[in-house]
């Protein structure tokens, strides 16, 4: 596949494969950065990607799919989260633990701190710094997909960065 | 300090592997064209295009029609949980999603038979690919949505609100399959309801069928409701152990294993489609046409096995360089020496791309 992905010309279910193939990955774990369960994460893109196919023909810009994809995720991720109640519906019937903080990890015991230092900021705090720092977007453009304003972003990042150090302690300074 | 959170949040993301839903993608956005194998195998016969044919081959050793899978991701032999349940089945780290082969009903002129389709798994962390291939054999996904099969041709029977889950007890070598009714009301499942004896039958084969897939084919399958043995399910008596039927008596005599339903296929390589049948005299036909219409682009006879009850594996290798790309299906079938175009076929639909 070519290092950039052009999809001009390319039919609703060839971009699906290639969008797929591309970003399935990095999609997914942005969701689970939002909303902190793989399952709900997987749900989320999958829809965004079949919400995408249905919209294929309509969207002006084929290179930008990409855009459109996260900017889907984010905003499922954030419906997700509003309507957590499913979500618990879901654990609820789902065979086993399947959560992303259970289970021991090869990352080891930083990153299980940092997953629960995560889950202990508001939820637009975690937003704020996921797009911010993991998405590098722009102030202005995390204000539109907040639905916030700018001065918001700010303050948010800032009191989001500090009480994730402060909930990190020892963990922040811990380069290893 | 902005650099440190994308350092950890990075960590974070990199522990995550997500599982595949391409399958449930593709299936979510598929065009629903259903159209019967039967049907295009008797509209074609237009003549060949174009294309010619590099190899057929008929691999005639092989042993057990699933005995050269690729390995599926079985549970791995790992430190024993010692939980104290009749099914025990701990986490199994090594236990990736990966894809298995699943069995579905389709038609046949003989009446429903089983086909296989590989599939991925998708399985969370601790969850074993045992545990999670029945809910795919039973047409849902983890959160419980529907996940139909992907070629249009096969179907579930299960009543669309059942449920299950398998796991291996490692002191008797059972594979314990429990299924139950996300409606409360389990107890129905007992009955075959609206189904034929035969489909019936079928269905608690296709769970048995794929569970031994995942684990080994010859294990026995014992069978609960709602966590509880049970004399019978959907009318099949299940208060022993069961094996699986003969291969000749429930599968199709002809099932595709390669290409998958929908697969996008490079014309400029050599395209080889794989799958297992059992022929009279071993001969199989596999034939491409073009998805609109009846246009034959292909067609390459070959011999698979055939003196034993069960299937063979066969492998034809197509040249597709001068085919235009676009929509086509590839349609296996067997002999029939009655003349009575008896066949029983596969199909999947693939596009075909520069």
């Amino acid at each position: 596949m070519a290092e950039h992905l052009s999809l001009r010309g390319a039919d609703a279910d060839a971009a699906v494969e290639q969008l797929y193939a591309a970003h399935w990955r990095q999609l997914v774990r942005l969701s689970v950065l939002l909303v902190h369960d793989q399952a709900a994460a997987e749900d989320v893109v999958q829809d965004a990607f079949v919400e995408m196919h249905g919209r294929w023909s309509r969207l002006r810009n084929p290179d930008k799919a990409l855009a459109y994809l996260r900017q889907a995720v984010v905003n499922r991720s954030r419906s997700v989260l509003r309507h957590r109640v499913v979500v618990e519906k879901h654990a609820r019937t789902s065979p086993s633990g399947e959560g992303l903080v259970d289970g021991p990890t090869v990352g080891g015991a930083r990153r299980d701190a940092v997953r629960a230092a995560l889950l202990l900021l508001s939820e637009r705090q975690r937003g704020v710094l996921v797009l911010r720092h993991y998405l590098d977007w722009s102030e202005a453009q995390i204000a539109d997909a907040l639905d916030i304003s700018p001065g918001s972003v700010k303050a948010h990042a800032h009191r989001g960065s500090a009480a994730l150090r402060e909930l990190l302690g020892d963990w922040w300074e811990d380069e290893s | 300090m902005s650099d440190r959170i994308k350092d950890l949040l990075g960590e974070v993301a990199d522990g995550v592997e997500p599982g595949d839903r391409l399958d449930a993608i593709r299936a979510a956005t598929a065009d629903d064209g259903r159209r019967t194998g039967r049907g295009w195998w008797a509209a074609g016969g237009v003549g060949l295009i174009a294309a010619s044919v590099v190899t057929a081959l008929a691999l005639s050793t092989g042993g057990t029609p699933q005995g050269n899978d690729p390995e599926p991701a079985g549970p791995a032999p790992t430190t024993p949980t010692g939980a104290p349940t009749t099914i025990t089945d701990g986490p199994l780290p090594g236990d990736v999603a990966g894809e298995v082969p699943v069995y579905f009903i389709g038609d046949t002129p003989n009446g429903p038979r089983l086909y296989r389709e590989d599939r991925y798994v998708d399985v969370g962390y601790g969850e074993s690919t045992l545990a999670g291939v029945i809910g795919v054999a039973l047409g849902r996904s983890r959160d419980g949505s529907p996940r139909p099969p992907l070629d249009p041709d096969y179907r579930v029977v299960w009543p669309a609100d059942t449920f299950g889950t398998a796991a291996l007890d490692k002191e008797t070598g059972e594979i314990g399959i429990t299924v139950g009714s996300t409606n409360g009301d389990s107890a129905s499942l007992r009955e075959r309801g609206d189904l034929s004896a035969e489909e019936a039958s079928l269905a608690v084969e296709a769970l048995i069928r794929t569970a031994q897939g995942v684990v080994d084919r010859e294990a026995p399958v014992r069978f609960y409701l709602d966590g509880e043995i049970t004399d019978q399910i959907l009318g099949v008596p299940t208060s022993e152990p069961l094996a699986a039927g003969p291969d000749l008596d429930v599968l199709a005599h002809v099932s595709l294993e390669y290409p998958s339903e929908g697969r996008l296929v490079d014309n400029d390589a050599p395209f080889t489609v794989r799958g297992l049948g059992n022929s009279f005299e071993g001969n199989i036909v596999t034939r491409i046409q073009r998805w609109e219409g009846t246009a034959v682009v292909a067609e390459v006879p070959t011999i698979a096995g055939w003196m034993d009850d069960r299937l063979f594996p066969f492998e034809v290798t197509f040249d597709l360089t001068d085919v235009p790309p676009g929509e086509y299906v590839v349609i296996s079938r067997t002999d029939d020496p009655s003349g009575a175009g008896n066949f029983d076929t596969d199909t999947r639909r693939i596009t075909l791309v520069d």
